[in-house]
């Protein structure tokens, strides 16, 4: 099953169907879907199915030759129906019609015969009377007779009803008829309607001549027509047909209806009896109009003239009935049809499958060919062109089998190769994204000429150049200029040994950087040729690592050095003060007893002198270790900074030494021990005249960094070199004379800014002067 | 493989599709058939005198396409001038909402119309009288469902009349005997008086309960020295046909040699010269054609009273035996002649 299919039937399952006849139209669509929609074998190439083609053909000749077949049988149907109709209804009426004349026409020639049997011409009035009373009793018909004479008019009247209830009309008729009616001509009146029995009567009146033929005068006769009622009554026109009798003037005369006949009802306004008042009788053509009848409905209307009298029988059956033999027709011919719908649907299901089985064993197993299976044939029982298809199919899957007995070889390899082929492809692009991707520089260059071929992203990124910058370039020329010597001869020692080899190098980018990288060079073989590798790694995050690392471990030692002399300098201090105290104190009071002349003045004095050293030196000892444990305090720096200066201008002056001043306005207080910042001033600036034995010049500038108060104490004198400058922050280390310095004061400075979490830093250079920085945290 | 030939779309189903078209298509078709329809009609013959009506009317019935057992249904009811049981049964053909009623004579019609009051049961009578019964609205539309064929009384009683004069011209005094307080009376005796008196004939008239009465008077006619008439005429009532009335009546004539006529009797040797009457079959059939015209739809009480047509039967044998004179043309004109 082709995969369309079972989602175009899942589809049509969702369409709701619930009643059989549904489920049977359904069933009937989704075999038509399978057939439509068959494509087994080939969904994706846009087949149709043959079987559908030949059942859509089948069906569609089917369904054409019965809708045409039954269109003409309905026709057909309907116009014989028609005619039918028509030669009926007309038989009907006419036979109605004859009917009613026949009788009238019988009772004149009854009364005519009764003039002329009974010599009515010569009798007298009893004989007339006698005569017309058998008359009576022989025809039930006739109401009342009269003789009227001529030309004296006398009257012989009998009646079957009372004399007293005949009354006097027959007298009235028979003297206008005698005056109006001319001789020997007969005579049938209008229908009119008896008051007390309701019954329709017409006069009829005949000549009475004597044996000369001599007019005599007339016989006048009432008839009953009750009869004409009751034959329309009588009439069968299928199950609601009607007949009724009209006049030329359109009346109604008789009809089932009789309470419309007694209201004398004109009828002209049905279509027929308006052709029967205004047609010619001859030309007449009997057809099965569909007009509106009597009762107003739609009916199959026809008519019949009497001739003599002059009415007309109207015959009417409703068009229901009079075409329910057409429409019983069509319908059974709707159901044939659907009926031969049917078997045509499962005749073409078989004549299609007879027709298409074959092709599609055919097609199986082309399909099975197609996927290999060579030992596919099929048996088709058909003697004709498509079992000589199936032949000659046959014969050539034997012949293919002969020429393909290598294929499974062949395919193996073709396998192989394609299994090859696939490695090599992912091999090439794990490759191609291992190179393209590195995070090292990689560089391929021509091993004779030292051109670059080939290099990648991190490349670009390392030199700052575009790939086709550096395609072309010599691999010296990354190197900086100066070593290319070097570099030249590394490479060409890395080509003889063929080796590969790892150094550390500088390169140098587009924009002048220098950045060290390791290399890591070899001689590859591409596609025979041998080429160079270089894999370069920059390294310039860990050589600054190093150097931080040493500057780290120079500051840790320096730390330790200085926790280690705090902590001696404290000890000493602690146990020289005290003694100091005492020699300085018993030397001076010693040298104020004494002259200046006495011998122990002088080795006194020194002692004195000494001791107060001491005694400086010992303060300077107790300040440095306790520089970690004074309170701060909020202060302005510049303040501080004048304070300071004010303590040691004097001795500036004394020394050729002018202190300039370059502060910053906007300084914020900062957390200080005042104490302590303006010790650390005082050092550097005496420092600073020590460096400038011939008078020199002090800048000291403050300003604000972001979140740092910057101090700098600058100085014209004979800078330090850098070997000096390593050291000066060391305890003890001093490059005074021995008396001169302690060795303490840098250190005790780089202690007090180091305790207030700043930096101390010095710049400096032989000749050139030095100048100290301080920076010091806002808060 | 799936395709249109796989066996699973095989037509193991398709029969049962078969059978299911075929049944839609011919209950399709069926519909346009009908179920003929069966008319249920109640006769009530009130009077066995003129039972022979409800022959006539399903004979004429059965000629005019409606067939006993087919398409129409009759429950026939006979009773002899019961007017209890004429409720009873009418009262039953109400409650069955029969389809028509059909009812003769005079006295049971009166009843059928009060019977269906309310309903809508058309009512077709014979044989009844439309004078002074006030059964129809008029003749030519009866109103109120209901229609028939009328017994036309005061005409027949004038022919009876003028047959009994042609018979026996010589008659002055004609005694009229009829049952007292018969309604449809009156309209014949008003139709009679003038017509006599313009002849110069003494109309005797003689109201009796029943025969009894009737007897008595006769006998003191016969006591009397002149018993003070000529003849006897019979109108369309009840006693003249009751045998033993007849006999009564007739018995004195006999005695006193006059003739006894207008209803045709014969009752212990003694009979009548005439009868003028309708003929019952004949009316029975009136009857049936106004009672297919409603069957076919047309409303009862627009259908026009008929009237029966008179039906003469002249008794030449006792004419002869009183020495009286028939004319040619009255025996031309007599439906039946017994000799």
């Amino acid at each position: 099953m082709p995969d369309s299919e079972p989602r175009i039937l899942r589809r049509d399952a969702t369409s709701g169907i619930s009643s059989s006849l549904s489920s049977f139209f359904c069933r009937l669509q989704s075999i038509w879907r399978r057939l439509i929609m068959d494509k087994t074998h080939a969904p994706d190439r846009g087949y149709g199915s043959l079987s559908a083609t030949l059942l859509i053909a089948f069906l569609s000749l089917s369904a054409i030759v019965l809708f045409v077949f039954n269109t003409f049988d309905v026709f057909y149907n309907f116009r014989m129906q028609q005619k039918s109709i028509a030669i009926e209804q007309q038989l009907i009426a006419q036979n109605a019609a004859n009917t009613v004349k026949y009788v009238i026409q019988e009772k004149l020639s009854i009364l005519e015969k009764a003039i002329s049997l009974g010599g009515v011409a010569a009798a007298g009035a009893d004989h007339q009377k006698e005569l017309l009373n058998k008359l009576l009793g022989t025809d039930l018909s006739f109401r009342q007779l009269a003789i009227i004479g001529f030309p004296h008019q006398e009257l012989v009247k009998v009646s079957r009803w009372s004399q007293a209830a005949s009354g006097t009309l027959m007298k009235q008729a028979a003297l206008a008829l005698s005056a109006r009616l001319p001789p020997g001509q007969k005579y049938v009146g209008s229908v009119y309607v008896d008051q007390a029995t309701s019954e329709p009567l017409v006069l009829l009146a005949v000549p009475v001549n004597n044996v000369f033929g001599d007019y005599k005068g007339l016989l006048i006769a009432e008839l009953n027509l009750i009869f004409m009622w009751d034959l329309m009554d009588t009439i069968q026109i299928g199950s609601h047909g009607l007949a009724y009798v009209v006049d030329r003037q359109g009346r109604l005369l008789a009809f089932r209806d009789s309470s419309r006949v007694l209201k004398q009802e004109n009828l002209l306004r049905v279509k027929e009896v308006q052709e029967f008042a205004e047609g010619d009788i001859l030309t007449h053509k009997s057809s099965a109009d569909i007009v509106k009848g009597i009762l107003g409905t739609l009916v199959v209307c026809n008519h019949a003239h009497l001739l003599m009298p002059d009415w007309a029988v109207i015959v009417e059956l409703p068009v229901g009935e009079a075409y329910n033999s057409v429409f019983h027709g069509f319908v059974f011919s709707i159901a044939a049809m659907l009926l031969s719908l049917f078997l045509a649907i499962v005749a073409s299901i078989y004549l299609s499958r007879r027709i298409t089985s074959p092709i599609i064993r055919l097609r199986d197993a082309t399909q099975e060919i197609r996927r290999g299976n060579l030992f596919a044939t099929i048996t088709v029982d058909a003697k004709n062109e498509i079992g000589e298809l199936a032949d000659s199919f046959n014969q050539m899957v034997s012949a293919l089998k002969q020429t393909t007995v290598s294929r499974d070889a062949l395919l193996s390899e073709i396998a192989e190769r394609n299994k090859i082929e696939e490695n090599l492809r992912r091999s090439e692009e794990e490759f191609r994204l291992t190179f393209e991707h590195a995070k090292d520089a990689v560089l391929w260059a021509d091993i004779d000429t030292g051109l670059i071929s080939k290099c990648n992203k991190a490349a670009e990124i390392l030199f700052e150049k575009p790939g086709e910058e550096l395609i072309g370039q010599n691999i010296l020329s990354l190197h900086p200029p100066e070593q290319s010597d070097y570099y030249s001869r590394f490479f060409q020692k890395h080509i003889d040994q063929k080796g590969a080899v790892d150094d550390e190098a500088e390169i140098i980018t587009k924009t002048g950087r220098i950045i060290p990288v390791q290399i890591s060079a070899s001689v590859v073989s591409l596609r025979g040729k041998p080429i160079i590798q270089g894999i370069f790694h920059n390294i310039s995050y860990y050589k600054q690592a190093e150097k931080d690392k040493t500057i780290l471990q120079v500051q840790l030692l320096q730390a330790e050095k200085m926790a280690a002399v705090g902590q001696l300098a404290g000890g000493v201090a602690h146990e020289i003060n005290n003694p100091m105290g005492v020699i300085l104190g018993f030397a001076q009071s010693i040298v104020k007893g004494l002259s200046p002349v006495d011998p122990l003045y002088l080795p006194l004095t020194s002692i004195e002198r000494e001791a107060l050293r001491c005694k400086q030196f010992v303060a300077d000892l107790l300040t440095f270790s306790r520089a970690g444990t004074t309170a701060k305090e909020e202060a302005d720096i510049n303040k501080t900074i004048d304070e300071t200066l004010s303590m040691i201008e004097a001795q500036a002056k004394l020394k050729s030494t002018v202190i300039a001043r370059a502060y910053a306005d906007d300084l914020v207080p900062v957390m200080i021990n005042k104490n302590q910042i303006q010790q650390v001033i005082v050092n550097l600036c005496n420092n600073a005249m020590d460096a400038m034995p011939d008078g020199g010049k002090i800048t000291i500038n403050t300003k604000q960094e972001a979140q740092q108060i910057e101090i700098i104490v600058a100085d014209t004198g004979l800078g330090m070199p850098e070997e000096i400058q390593q050291h000066i922050f060391e305890p003890f280390f001093t490059t005074k004379s021995v008396g001169q310095g302690t060795g303490l004061g840098l250190s005790l400075c780089y202690e007090i800014i180091h305790k207030h979490g700043g930096v101390i830093e010095v710049q400096s250079a032989a000749d050139f002067g030095s100048v100290f920085t301080i920076r010091l945290p806002v808060r | 493989m799936h395709n249109m030939f796989s066996h699973k779309y095989r037509f193991g189903r398709q029969p049962v599709f078969t059978l299911s078209m075929l049944a839609f298509v011919f209950s399709w078709a069926g519909c346009a058939l009908k179920t003929p329809e069966i008319f249920h009609v109640g006769i009530l013959s009130g009077l066995n005198f003129t039972a022979k009506v409800g022959d006539g009317f399903k004979t004429k019935m059965t000629v005019l396409g409606y067939v006993e057992g087919r398409n129409i249904i009759y429950d026939h009811q006979t009773t002899d001038f019961d007017i209890t049981m004429y409720k009873m049964i009418l009262n039953r053909f109400v409650h069955e909402q029969v389809d028509l009623i059909f009812v003769f004579p005079t006295e049971a019609t009166q009843e059928a119309k009060a019977a269906v009051q309310g309903s809508r049961i058309p009512v077709v009578f014979a044989i009844a009288n439309i004078e002074d019964t006030g059964l129809v609205e008029s003749v030519r539309a009866p109103g109120n469902n209901i229609t028939g064929v009328r017994y036309p009384g005061p005409d027949i009683a004038l022919q009876r009349f003028e047959i009994l004069r042609e018979l026996a011209p010589r008659v002055k005094r004609i005694l009229i005997p009829y049952q007292r307080g018969y309604p449809i009376v009156s309209s014949q005796l008003d139709a009679l008086r003038p017509v006599a008196a313009a002849a110069g004939i003494t109309l005797v008239e003689a109201p009796a309960a029943d025969k009894e009465e009737l007897a008595g008077l006769l006998a003191a006619r016969t006591a009397a020295k002149n018993i003070g008439v000529d003849a006897i005429l019979a109108l369309a009532e009840p006693l003249f046909v009751t045998s033993d009335a007849f006999v009564v009546m007739a018995a004195f004539a006999d005695r006193h040699h006059i003739p006894i006529a207008g209803a045709l009797m014969m009752a212990e040797g003694h009979e009548s010269l005439f009868g003028l009457h309708v003929n019952d079959f004949n009316v029975g059939q009136q009857a049936a054609s106004q009672a297919v015209k409603i069957l076919k739809g047309i409303p009862a009480g627009s259908i026009p009273i008929v009237s029966a047509d008179p039906y003469f039967q002249l008794n030449y044998r006792a004419v002869i035996k009183l020495g009286l004179h028939v004319s040619e043309g009255l025996l031309s004109r007599a439906n039946e002649v017994i000799r």
